[in-house]
């Protein structure tokens, strides 16, 4: 690499950070996080090491050999959590529901364009990912490395449309319904364990002139058993209109819906026993009767499957460049770019897994009253004839009138990712940027590209101060930092983020912590 | 290395980015949410059923029996209930007897035979030797005696049955047979008394052989003792027929001949007395022969018997001709006999008496007098045990007491005294005799609980045809005018059904029986009301009574919905002292029956009103976080009812106090047309139409203060028509509800 090429890369890299808050939105990743890379805009696939380049670049095993020691343990190895989305837009929430005014008319309106955007059917959505890292130990050598991390993982998704938002806050107002509305929403909960092995290997070495500079390949995999817990998924597409009462007809409402919901473990079990019950033997039941899962069936082991992680990283010692301003930044200089795919696999849930569809329409005109029913069934309680016909009629014969769906599990891909990334070290300053697409939307995650980028400095090489920004993702776009205590064989690191202009798509907050991690 | 500095410089980086980013600020903002759903659709309610969805739920225990509904459906109100005066004792006509004694005397005694050796025997004798001087030897039969007479010979008479007797009338007869072989032209005899002669009497042409009797009447006051005759005969000449013997008296007795006062042994002595007890008239007159009380229950008694006579008495036998077992016949007399092992002693007093049952007895009395006749035949002394003389005075008697006791009237046909009896239980605290309405214990009370509360929530309603129907059983046999008062009880107000003038159900000043209070006041005839009872014949016989709008005030009463009715009578038995008929027990069950047909008609409206609790406290109120800024109930109906129904409804709080009315003052009245109305006064349609219930703010946060509900239905029939309520009556309700619910989130 010449003198042009590096000054070409270094540019780039401050140009993306100074523009990346005026790019468009995108989407954040459901990624592995450690506190620098959360700090550093919540990339890391050229930056990620130790252990944790398992699950982001299995290949950034062997990165870093200079600075680091071969082995490191993380004892309580890590822990990241990260929430938000379109649907928690931290400033439509300011503007409106902070000031006083009372949700109505106009100003309703106003918020739910401000909110949702002014198309009836937008949707806007909401994730958290928490992954916490039980232990992990790499070891490095001048050509291979290894490693062996476990990792637990929450991912929670949801999503509601504007009709959805309206209906819970302005009711069953006719003037909003009057009209077929869409009222949708979705909610997805996954939570399973990983146990990764990584290994990575230097593939191509070579010197670009006599003063010793070099560039280096890596290639890294990290297969992982992947222990499934607990899934759960509903989704609910459905069309509200609600008529006003006028001098010749009373109000109705009409709800015409379809809804999926998949379920694991006992659950499962619960909700096909009362399909049994009800639609086959054609017994009175009621749902809650059933559904009563054991607190343990969230993480009790239902399957197992395997998935990997992998990744090539390319080095290149940039020692021996004459770089602008390289006198102020002592110490080792290095430009790492990174390629990753991330959490291939999926978790078949086998038989625990049931899939259950319902559909029905709810046309309301109140009450029928059959005296005679609720004489003889009710000994003339209405309130018990109202009970009945909202739990059973319209609960358990309508809305809970689901058809197990035969030769259908409940699979989930992991959040796969295709990421890239590269990291400019010069001495105790770097920069660092990740540009990354998911193939599903589990999580946090998102098929939407996202840009982040983040810089650092060591302060007595010992105290990084991190920051970073993520443009995009599941919201707007985020602002990150992070610092901490990194001696030689010992770091203690922790980052926080947030958004600070959640007007287009929402808000995010996150932290990670690095746990207890030993280098030696 | 100093560590601090640097961290700090960390740590400020970091919160710097931190203010930079947005944070949330506290909420502050008041959701809107416009519910409207519909609450219900062709809610029917019935007027009338059997289920919680008729407006008259004829299940519920207030209202269970109530009601009832024709084959037409036509509903009235009904209530049936039974007085309990129990039997009319007074009406019975209570017969006492006073006791009564008779003494019967024996009276004269007869005397028939002086002698045990009367009857073909000899009392005594005069030889031929002591008559005619001659020595019946020399004189056998076919000797010759010459005619001459002879001197008075004197021949002591066994009688021995006497020791003396005072004569007050009769003839002593003498018989005498002539065993002398000769036949007597003349004898003559002369009756002595000891020494004093008594009466003489001449036999002529007394033939040998002959038996003669002659008799000589004893004078008053004679008296006889030591009997003996004097004898003395003529003859003429004549050949003796057979050897001569004696003239021998045969036989001295009586022909009719009694004595004031004798010691002797007498023949059995008869006597007979007739005598009566008088029955008191004012309960019970027996004006005809044909009249009779039959005796449920009642006995006769014979006792205290005293016996002067010094003769037993073989038969006692008292006879009562009016007193008759069945068949009634007169040849049925009760009959009451001393004889036997029950004959009274001579000289005995205080035997044991006689006592019959008189249960199953008629008497027949005319002239209210039960007369009596009394038969006693005394011993014979001449025979058995008692031949030995006995001292008897003609005023000799035998003494004893007649009562008739205990007598319960089965039944009666005569002239039963005209009299009020009272029909209720009579208290003895305000008086015998007095009824007071407002005595409990004198009063009969019905209290339906169903008009109780309908009255208390009904008021302006007009039942055309109400009536009020008696219907009863009676065996009263005579005419009886009964006189009641019937007070309502309603709203705490006291109404009177009362005859109307001119009708006989009008109890005029001379028609009011005394002792009919109303809270100790006399009842007059606005407040009383009047029926007969026509006479029966005595068996059970159902009568109806009843009282519509053309001959009481039945509208005027029953529109009140009185939940309590109290009643008070009396019935006057007989005023004109007509023959009747009373059969005890008498029998007067009176049933009441109301009758309400629901044909009604409104010159004003009438009110339902109701209070209900209502507990809405659950509804946001002052200091909540949510309030409803407004509420509209909007309700689609169709109206079955005969009748346009406006609705209000007043809201209370826990002191009573007003909290909010719905409608308020000058906005829409909540109002339903009524259905068309055919020309028998049914609803023939359905009228529809729909109304809207609005609600605003500070109603809606008065209303959490709310705990209960008056509401007020102003019903009207259709101009001013009579319209008829059936069962089938329906009106249908669709109802939905539109609230805005506003909350406060801070």
């Amino acid at each position: 690499m010449n003198m042009k090429t590096c000054r070409l890369l270094i540019s780039a890299s401050a140009t993306l950070l100074l523009t990346l808050p005026l790019v468009g939105d995108v989407d954040a990743q459901s990624r592995h996080m450690t506190p620098a890379s959360h700090a550093l805009g919540a990339g890391g696939t050229a930056y990620v090491d130790t252990y944790h380049a398992n699950f982001v670049n299995p290949a950034n095993l062997l990165i870093r050999g200079g600075d680091r020691p071969r082995r490191t343990v993380g004892i309580y190895g890590g822990l990241h959590m990260t929430i938000g989305g379109s649907l928690a837009n931290m400033n439509t929430y300011n503007r409106y529901l902070t000031t006083g005014q009372t949700i109505r008319g106009e100003v309703a309106q106003d918020m739910f364009d401000s909110w949702f955007g002014k198309g009836l059917n937008e949707t806007r959505s909401l994730g958290f990912d928490l992954t916490h890292t039980l232990f992990g130990a790499s070891y490095r050598r001048e050509n291979w490395a290894a490693s062996i991390a476990a990792r637990n993982r929450v991912m929670m998704s949801g999503d509601m449309n504007r009709g959805m938002a309206e209906l819970l806050f302005l009711g069953l107002d006719s003037s909003i319904f009057q009209t077929p509305r869409a009222v949708n929403m979705s909610f997805e909960t996954l939570a399973f364990s990983e146990l990764s092995f990584g290994f990575a290997r230097k593939m191509l070495e070579f010197n670009s002139n006599s003063n010793g500079r070099e560039i280096t390949l890596y290639a890294g995999v990290a297969p992982k058993l992947l222990i499934a817990q607990n899934s759960a998924r509903f989704d609910l597409q459905s069309q509200l209109t609600i008529s006003s009462a006028d001098e010749n007809s009373n109000s109705s409402i009409h709800h015409s819906f379809v809804y999926n919901l998949e379920t694991t473990g006992e659950l499962t079990s619960q909700m096909e026993q009362y399909h049994f019950d009800r639609r086959v033997q054609n017994m009175d039941v009621d749902f809650d009767d059933y559904v009563d899962p054991p607190a343990e069936d969230a993480y009790s082991v239902k399957s197992l499957g395997i998935g990997f992680d992998l990744g090539t990283t390319l080095v290149m010692n940039l020692e021996g460049y004459d770089l602008p301003g390289a006198s102020l930044f002592r110490g080792s200089r290095t430009l790492t770019v990174g390629f990753a795919i991330s959490d291939i696999g999926a978790l078949d849930f086998g038989p625990s897994g049931g899939v259950f569809n319902g559909a029905g329409e709810l046309d309301w005109h109140g009450f029928s009253y059959d005296q005679e029913m609720i004489d003889e069934q009710f000994d003339g309680d209405e309130s018990l004839y109202f009970e009945s016909v909202i739990s059973d009629s319209i609960g358990d014969e309508l809305y809970a009138n689901f058809t197990p769906v035969q030769g259908q599990g409940v699979v989930r891909n992991l959040p796969t990712t295709v990421n890239l990334g590269v990291h400019l070290k010069l001495g105790k300053w770097g920069v660092m940027m990740d540009f990354g697409k998911g193939f599903n939307s589990r999580g946090v995650n998102s098929r939407r590209a996202y840009l982040s980028m983040g810089t650092e400095y060591r302060l007595f090489n010992i105290i990084p101060l991190r920051v970073g920004m993520k443009r995009g993702g599941f919201a707007s776009a985020s602002y990150h930092a992070g610092t901490g205590l990194e001696f030689r064989n010992f770091e203690f690191t922790l980052s926080v983020s947030s958004v600070r202009n959640s007007s287009a798509y929402g808000s995010s907050g996150g932290f990670a912590f690095s746990g207890l991690v030993f280098h030696f | 290395m100093n560590l601090f500095r640097p961290l700090s410089l960390a740590l400020l980086a970091i919160t710097v980015l931190g203010a930079a980013c947005e944070r949330p600020s506290s909420p502050d903002f008041t959701t809107s949410q416009a519910i409207e759903f519909p609450l219900f659709q062709d809610r029917s309610f019935q007027f009338m059923g059997s289920s919680a969805s008729a407006l008259i739920d004829t299940t519920t225990p207030d209202f269970e029996g109530l009601f009832s509904i024709d084959s037409e459906s036509f509903v009235s109100l009904g209530i049936t209930e039974t007085f309990d005066f129990g039997d009319l004792e007074d009406a019975i006509p209570v017969i006492s007897i006073d006791p009564n004694a008779f003494e019967a005397a024996v009276g004269p005694v007869k005397i028939s035979n002086f002698s045990s050796a009367s009857a073909g025997g000899e009392l005594g004798r005069a030889t031929f030797e002591q008559l005619t001087g001659l020595d019946p030897a020399l004189f056998g039969e076919g000797t010759f005696v010459p005619g001459s007479s002879s001197p008075w010979v004197n021949i002591d008479l066994d009688t021995d049955y006497l020791v003396s007797a005072t004569i007050v009338e009769g003839l002593l007869e003498i018989v005498l047979e002539n065993q002398m072989g000769l036949d007597l032209d003349l004898l003559q005899l002369r009756l002595n008394s000891g020494g004093l002669e008594v009466e003489t009497v001449d036999f002529t042409d007394l033939l040998h052989g002959d038996v003669a009797t002659e008799s000589m009447l004893i004078s008053p006051g004679q008296v006889l003792q030591d009997l003996n005759v004097d004898v003395r005969v003529e003859w003429g000449p004549q050949t003796t027929q057979a050897d001569p013997d004696a003239l021998i008296i045969r036989d001295v007795a009586g022909q009719g001949l009694t004595a004031s006062e004798i010691e002797a042994v007498v023949p059995p002595q008869e006597f007979a007395i007739s005598g009566n007890n008088s029955i008191p008239a004012d309960q019970f007159l027996f004006s005809d022969p044909g009249h009779y009380i039959e005796l449920e229950e009642g006995s006769l008694s014979v006792d205290q018997i005293v016996n002067n006579l010094d003769l037993g008495i073989d038969v006692l036998r008292i006879s009562f001709p009016g007193i008759r077992t069945a068949p009634y016949g007169e040849a049925d007399s009760l009959v009451i006999e001393f004889s036997g092992p029950e004959r009274i002693e001579r000289k005995s007093s205080n035997p044991e008496g006689i006592v019959s049952d008189l249960s199953g007895l008629r008497v027949y009395a005319e002239g209210n007098r039960i007369d009596y006749n009394l038969y006693a035949l005394t011993e014979d002394t001449r025979t058995g045990q008692g031949a030995d003389p006995r001292t008897l005075n003609q005023d000799d008697d035998v003494r004893a007491s007649i009562q008739i006791e205990g007598l319960v009237l089965g039944s009666a046909v005569g002239v039963i005294a005209n009299r009020d009896i009272v029909l209720n239980d009579d208290s003895p605290d305000n008086g015998i005799g007095v009824l007071d309405l407002m005595n409990d214990l004198e009063a009969q009370i019905i209290e339906v609980e169903g008009l109780n509360d309908l009255s208390d929530q009904l008021e302006g309603i007009e039942f055309t045809n109400a009536r009020l129907r008696i219907e009863f059983e009676t065996n009263i046999g005579v005419p009886t005018e009964v006189v009641g008062s019937f007070m309502g009880v309603a709203g705490g107000q006291n109404y009177f059904l009362a005859g109307k003038a001119g009708e006989n159900t009008y109890a005029g000043t001379g028609n009011i029986p005394g002792g009919m209070l109303f809270d100790g006041t006399p009842l007059d005839s606005d407040q009383l009301i009047r029926f007969d009872i026509p006479p029966g014949d005595g068996t059970l016989t159902t009568h109806v009574i009843e009282f519509d709008r053309d001959n009481s005030t039945i509208i005027q009463f029953l529109n009140r919905l009185p939940g309590e009715v109290r009643f008070i009578g009396k019935a006057n038995l007989n005023s004109d002292d007509e023959v009747g008929v009373i059969v005890n027990p008498v029998r007067f069950e009176p049933t009441i029956t109301v009758d309400i047909p629901l044909s009604i008609q409104t010159l004003t409206a009438a009110i339902f009103r109701d209070t209900t609790d209502q507990d809405m406290s659950d509804l946001p109120g002052d200091g909540d976080d949510s309030s409803i800024d407004e509420a509209t109930l909007t309700i689609q109906y169709a109206n079955g009812f005969p009748l346009e129904i406006s609705l209000s409804f007043e809201f209370l709080d826990e002191e009573g106090a007003p909290v909010t009315t719905i409608p308020l003052e000058g906005q829409i009245p909540i109002a339903m047309q009524a259905a068309t109305v055919s020309q028998s006064g049914y609803s023939d349609g359905e009228s529809e139409g729909s109304f809207a219930v609005s609600l605003n703010r500070d109603q809606l946060r008065d209303l959490s203060r709310a705990r209960s509900m008056i509401y007020n239905a102003s019903l009207m029939t259709s101009d001013q028509q009579e319209v008829r309520l059936k069962a089938t009556d329906v009106v249908r309700f669709s109802a939905g509800v539109k609230l805005v619910l506003e909350t406060d989130v801070k």
